[in-house]
C-alpha cells in the first residue's frame, strides 16, 4: 500500500519531466544543421522537390506548433513513421527495447554475479595482497576500452570456440542468448570495478559493524552470517550504485552494439541521428527518459524495502 | 563449591606490532558467580570480554595466556542499536540465536521459543516488540532483546560489555534487575565490565579494578569499597563517592537579580502530517540569577537538549523566548551570539578532526573580532591556562588528545569569546569517572574566577548536585520539579523526581571511609 501510494506519486511527477526532457530534445533536433527533407529528397533533388517535402512533413510550421502536433499525436500513442515512411517508429522502437533489454539485464546479472565475492574477498583484507590485486585489475579494467575488449573477445573466444557468434542478431530464440553473452560480458567488465568498489567498502563496515560482532558472538554460522546479517546490510549502499549503472549500461550499449553489429537502441540511436529522423531520435530520448526514471524509482523501493529505516516519502 | 567455570590466566593482548593493552590478566569465575571489572575506557577491560568470546577486533592479537571457558558463553554489548542488525526484525534476531544453538530445530519452533525469551526478559508485549526493527524501539527494549539473544543460546557465563552505560538511569535500574534475577534463576555466571564503580557494586560478588591492561586489585565487593588498597582504586571509590555526596560550598551567595530568563519557551518539530508534529519543549520558564548556575535533568526525549540548542540559536523556538539581562537575546544576531556559548556531549565530533586545537581556538576568536597575530596567541595561551592543558598541546589534533583533554579544548574554546552563560550539555557524560570529577572541579573554579552563568544538562544527578544551586527536573517537554538542587533531591515531590534519585546507582554505605 505505502510502496503503491509511492510509486503512484512519483509516476505522476515524471510526467512533467519527460515532457520537458521531449520539449528539449525537439527543440534541438530543429537547430542542430541539416534538414530532412535535404536527406530524403537526396542530393539531386530541385529546389521545388524539396519545398513541396518540407510542406508535406509540416516542417514550415513555427517550432512551437510543430511541437504542440507532435505531442498530440505521442499522446493519442502514435510515435510515427520513420524518415523513409516506411516503417512504424513504435515497432522500430521494440524490436530494439528487446536487444538491449535483455543486453543490460544479462550485463547486469554478469556484474552482480561476479563484483559480490569479489568485493567480500577484498573486504576481508582490507589492504591485503589481495585486495590490492583487486585494486589494480579494476584499474585495468575500468581503463581499458570497452569496443577493444570486445575485439578481443571476437578474435580470441568466439573465433576459435566457435561457441558464439561474432556477432549479428540470430532470429532463433535459443541462439539469441548466444549471441548476447559476449556483448553482456564486455559492458561488465567496465562496470564491476564500479560496483566491487561501493560494494567493498559497504562490505568492510559491514563487517567491522558490532552487529557482526555480536551475531559472531551468538554462534550464528558462517554462511548464515554473510547472508542474513551482511549482504543484506551492504545492498543499501550498493542499489544507488547499480541504479546509475543500469543507466550506463543503456548508454555504453551504444559503442557495444556497434561492435557486435547488435540491432538493439543504439544501434538505432546512431542510425536515425545519421540520418536526422527526428521521429525516431525523439521516441528513443522518451523511452530512454523513462527508463532512467523508471529505474530510479525501482532502486528508491528497493533501499526502503531492504532498510527499514528509509522511509518512501 | 565446584571448580571455577571461567578460567582467565597470564592473558595478554597486544596492539599493532608492539603496544601491549592488557598484560598479565587473570581471573576466575565459578558458576552462578559474578565478576565486576572495572576501570577506565582504554583499560583493556572491554579487550578482555571478547578474548573470553574470541572475537577480537582486527589488529588486536592475543601474545600470551590461556583461556578456560564452558561451551556455552554470550555476550551483550554496551550499544545495543549497534550491536543488532538494523534490517533485522527483533524476533528474526532472537530466532537466529535460538537455531545457531540447535540447528535443527525448525524455523516455526525457533520463533515460538524467541517469542518465550522475549517474555522471559520482561518484555510486556512480546508479539509486538518481535515484529520491531532495532530503530523502532527504546534503548531498554533493545537491550532486552538482545538479552533474549544471549540467552536463546543457553550460556554458561554471560560477558557484560556496559551494557547499561547507554542507557537512562532508570532503564539502566531495570536492566540491572532484570540481569541480577536472570543470573540467580539460570545460575549462570556473569562478568560485568563497567567504568562505573557503583553499578559494579550492586550487581557483583567480587571486583577486579582494571588500569591500563592490568589487574591493580581485586576482592570481594565490600572489601573494595570500604578498603581500596590500589591508589586508582581509591581515586576511584573516592570519586564515585564524591559524587554522590553534596560537597559544595553552601555559602553561596543568595541571588540577587534575573540575569537570564527562559521565558515560555515552546519548540515543535514538524513531523511529515500535521498529526506527526512533535512537541519536544513545551511552555517552559525558567530563571537563572547572574553567576548562579542551574541543572536540567531528565532522560532522553524529555527535551533538555532542545532547550539548550534554542538558547544558542540551533532551533527556532515555536513560541517564547530567551531574555538575558533583561532584553530579548538573539543567538543570530552577529554581535550578540558570543554571549551564550555551548559545550557539547562528545568533543570527539563537536572538535573539527583536522585542524590542530591552535587554530581550532583562534577561528572561534577570529569569528567575533580578528586580532593581531601575537594578540591571538596571547589569548590562546591564556585560554589553556583557564583550562589547565599544557601549551605543547596547542599543535596536536584532537584525536591525539584523551577525552578529558578534548572536553578541555571544547571549554577552552566555549570560553573564547568571553560569553556571560555557559551551557554544557552533557559535556561530562561521555568521560571516565576520575575524569569526570576533575573537569567538574575545572568548571567549579570557572565559575567563581570569572563570574559564569551555568547551565548544566545531564542526567546524571550526582554531578547537576556537584556543580549547581538550582534543578529543573523535566519530563516529556515540560518541567515537572524545580528548586534548590539540596532540597529537591532530599524531598522530591514528583514522582518522576523520585524515580530518577531511586535508580541512581549508589555505593554501598560504609563507614570509616
Amino acid at each position: 500500500m505505502r510502496v503503491a501510494r509511492f510509486l503512484g506519486i512519483r509516476l505522476l511527477q515524471a510526467i512533467p519531466l519527460l515532457i520537458a526532457t521531449s520539449a528539449l530534445s525537439f527543440l534541438l533536433l530543429r537547430l542542430a544543421p541539416g534538414d530532412p527533407a535535404k536527406i530524403l529528397a537526396g542530393p539531386r533533388a530541385s529546389e521545388e522537390v524539396v519545398a513541396k517535402l518540407r510542406t508535406s512533413m509540416g516542417l514550415d510550421e513555427p517550432i512551437p506548433v510543430q511541437y504542440w502536433k507532435y505531442l498530440q499525436r505521442v499522446f493519442a500513442g502514435d510515435l510515427g513513421k520513420n524518415l523513409n515512411g516506411n516503417a512504424d517508429v513504435a515497432d522500430i522502437i521494440s524490436r530494439g527495447v528487446g536487444v538491449t533489454g535483455l543486453l543490460a539485464v544479462v550485463a547486469i546479472i554478469i556484474t552482480i554475479l561476479v563484483a559480490i565475492p569479489v568485493a567480500l574477498a577484498a573486504a576481508r583484507r582490507p589492504g591485503g595482497p589481495l585486495d590490492n590485486s583487486i585494486r589494480v585489475a579494476s584499474v585495468a579494467s575500468i581503463a581499458v576500452p570497452g569496443f577493444w575488449i570486445g575485439l578481443m573477445l571476437i578474435a580470441f573466444v568466439a573465433l576459435p570456440t566457435k561457441w558464439f557468434p561474432v556477432g549479428g542478431w540470430p532470429d532463433d530464440s535459443s541462439r539469441q542468448f548466444n549471441a548476447i553473452l559476449l556483448p553482456a560480458i564486455t559492458l561488465a567488465i567496465g562496470i564491476i570495478p564500479v560496483l566491487t568498489r561501493s560494494l567493498r567498502s559497504a562490505f568492510i563496515d559491514v563487517l567491522g559493524a558490532e552487529y557482526v560482532t555480536a551475531a559472531r558472538s551468538l554462534g550464528i554460522p558462517g554462511g548464515r552470517l554473510i547472508r542474513r546479517f551482511v549482504l543484506r546490510n551492504a545492498a543499501v549502499p550498493a542499489i544507488p550504485v547499480l541504479a546509475f549503472l543500469i543507466g550506463f549500461v543503456v548508454g555504453g550499449s551504444v559503442v557495444i552494439e556497434s561492435t557486435f553489429n547488435l540491432p538493439g537502441l543504439g544501434q538505432t540511436l546512431v542510425q536515425a541521428a545519421l540520418t536526422r529522423d527526428a521521429n525516431v531520435l525523439q521516441a528513443l530520448t522518451l523511452v530512454l527518459g523513462t527508463s532512467v526514471v523508471a529505474i530510479y524509482v525501482i532502486a528508491d523501493v528497493a533501499v526502503s524495502l531492504t532498510d527499514p529505516r528509509v522511509s518512501l516519502t | 563449591m565446584t571448580g571455577p567455570i571461567l578460567a582467565v590466566s597470564g592473558l595478554s593482548l597486544r596492539s599493532g606490532p608492539d603496544r601491549t593493552v592488557v598484560s598479565d590478566v587473570s581471573f576466575e569465575v565459578a558458576a552462578g558467580e559474578s565478576l565486576g571489572l572495572v576501570g577506565e575506557s582504554g583499560s583493556g577491560k572491554s579487550l578482555t570480554l571478547r578474548a573470553i568470546l574470541g572475537v577480537l577486533p582486527v589488529g588486536i592479537t592475543r601474545t600470551g595466556g590461556s583461556i578456560v571457558t564452558p561451551a556455552r558463553v554470550a555476550m551483550i554489548f554496551q550499544e545495543p542499536l549497534s550491536a543488532m542488525s538494523p534490517s533485522m526484525r527483533a524476533g528474526e534476531l532472537v530466532a537466529e540465536a535460538v537455531r545457531a544453538s540447535n540447528r535443527r530445530m525448525p524455523l516455526a519452533a525457533a520463533r515460538r521459543r524467541a517469542l518465550e525469551l522475549l517474555g522471559e526478559v520482561g518484555i510486556a508485549d512480546p508479539e509486538r516488540v518481535r515484529t520491531r526493527y532495532p530503530h523502532q524501539l527504546s534503548g531498554g527494549l533493545r537491550q532486552r532483546v538482545m538479552i533474549a539473544a544471549a540467552l536463546a543460546t543457553d550460556p554458561e557465563v554471560l560477558l557484560c560489555d556496559e551494557p547499561t552505560t547507554a542507557l537512562d538511569v532508570t532503564i539502566q535500574a531495570q536492566i540491572m534487575d532484570l540481569l541480577d534475577r536472570l543470573r540467580t534463576e539460570r545460575g549462570m555466571a556473569m562478568v560485568f565490565v563497567s567504568h562505573d564503580l557503583a553499578v559494579v557494586a550492586a550487581l557483583c560478588q567480587r571486583i577486579a579494578v582494571m588500569k591500563e591492561g592490568r589487574i591493580v586489585e581485586s576482592g570481594p565487593t565490600a572489601e573494595i569499597v570500604a578498603h581500596p588498597t590500589a591508589p586508582y582504586s581509591i581515586e576511584l571509590v573516592r570519586s564515585a563517592r564524591a559524587k554522590a555526596g553534596a560537597i559544595r560550598d553552601a555559602a553561596a551567595e543568595t541571588p540577587s537579580e534575573d540575569w537570564l530568563v527562559v521565558d515560555d519557551l515552546t519548540v515543535r518539530f514538524p513531523g511529515a502530517r500535521r498529526r506527526d508534529t512533535v512537541t519536544a519543549v513545551d511552555a517552559v520558564s525558567f530563571r537563572v540569577p547572574r553567576g548562579g548556575s542551574v541543572g536540567i535533568v531528565g532522560e532522553s526525549g524529555s527535551g533538555k537538549s532542545t532547550i539548550a540548542r534554542a538558547m544558542v540559536g540551533l532551533v527556532r523556538p515555536g513560541s517564547g523566548g530567551i531574555l538575558l539581562d533583561g532584553r530579548p537575546y538573539r543567538a543570530t544576531s552577529r554581535g550578540e551570539a558570543r554571549r551564550i556559548q555551548m559545550v557539547f556531549q562528545d568533543p570527539m565530533s563537536s572538535l573539527n578532526p583536522r585542524r590542530r586545537i591552535r587554530s581550532v581556538l583562534t577561528e572561534v576568536l577570529r569569528a567575533h573580532g580578528a586580532r593581531s597575530a601575537a594578540e591571538l596567541e596571547t589569548r590562546v595561551i591564556e585560554l589553556m591556562d583557564m583550562v589547565r592543558l599544557p601549551h605543547d598541546l596547542l599543535d596536536r589534533f584532537p584525536r591525539s588528545l584523551s577525552g578529558g583533554q578534548r572536553q578541555r579544548v571544547s571549554i577552552a574554546r566555549a570560553l573564547a569569546v568571553e560569553p556571560d552563560v555557559v551551557i554544557l550539555d552533557e559535556s561530562i557524560a561521555a568521560l571516565d569517572v576520575s575524569v569526570q570529577a576533575q573537569v567538574l572541579a575545572l568548571l567549579n573554579d570557572l565559575k567563581q574566577s570569572l563570574g559564569l552563568t551555568l547551565l548544566f544538562i545531564s542526567h546524571d544527578l550526582g554531578a547537576v548536585r556537584a556543580l549547581c544551586d538550582e534543578v529543573v527536573v523535566m519530563s516529556r517537554g515540560r518541567i515537572v520539579e524545580r528548586g534548590m538542587v539540596d532540597e529537591v533531591l532530599r524531598n522530591p515531590s514528583h514522582p518522576y523526581t523520585r524515580l530518577l534519585i531511586e535508580s541512581e546507582p549508589e555505593l554501598p554505605a560504609v563507614s570509616g571511609v
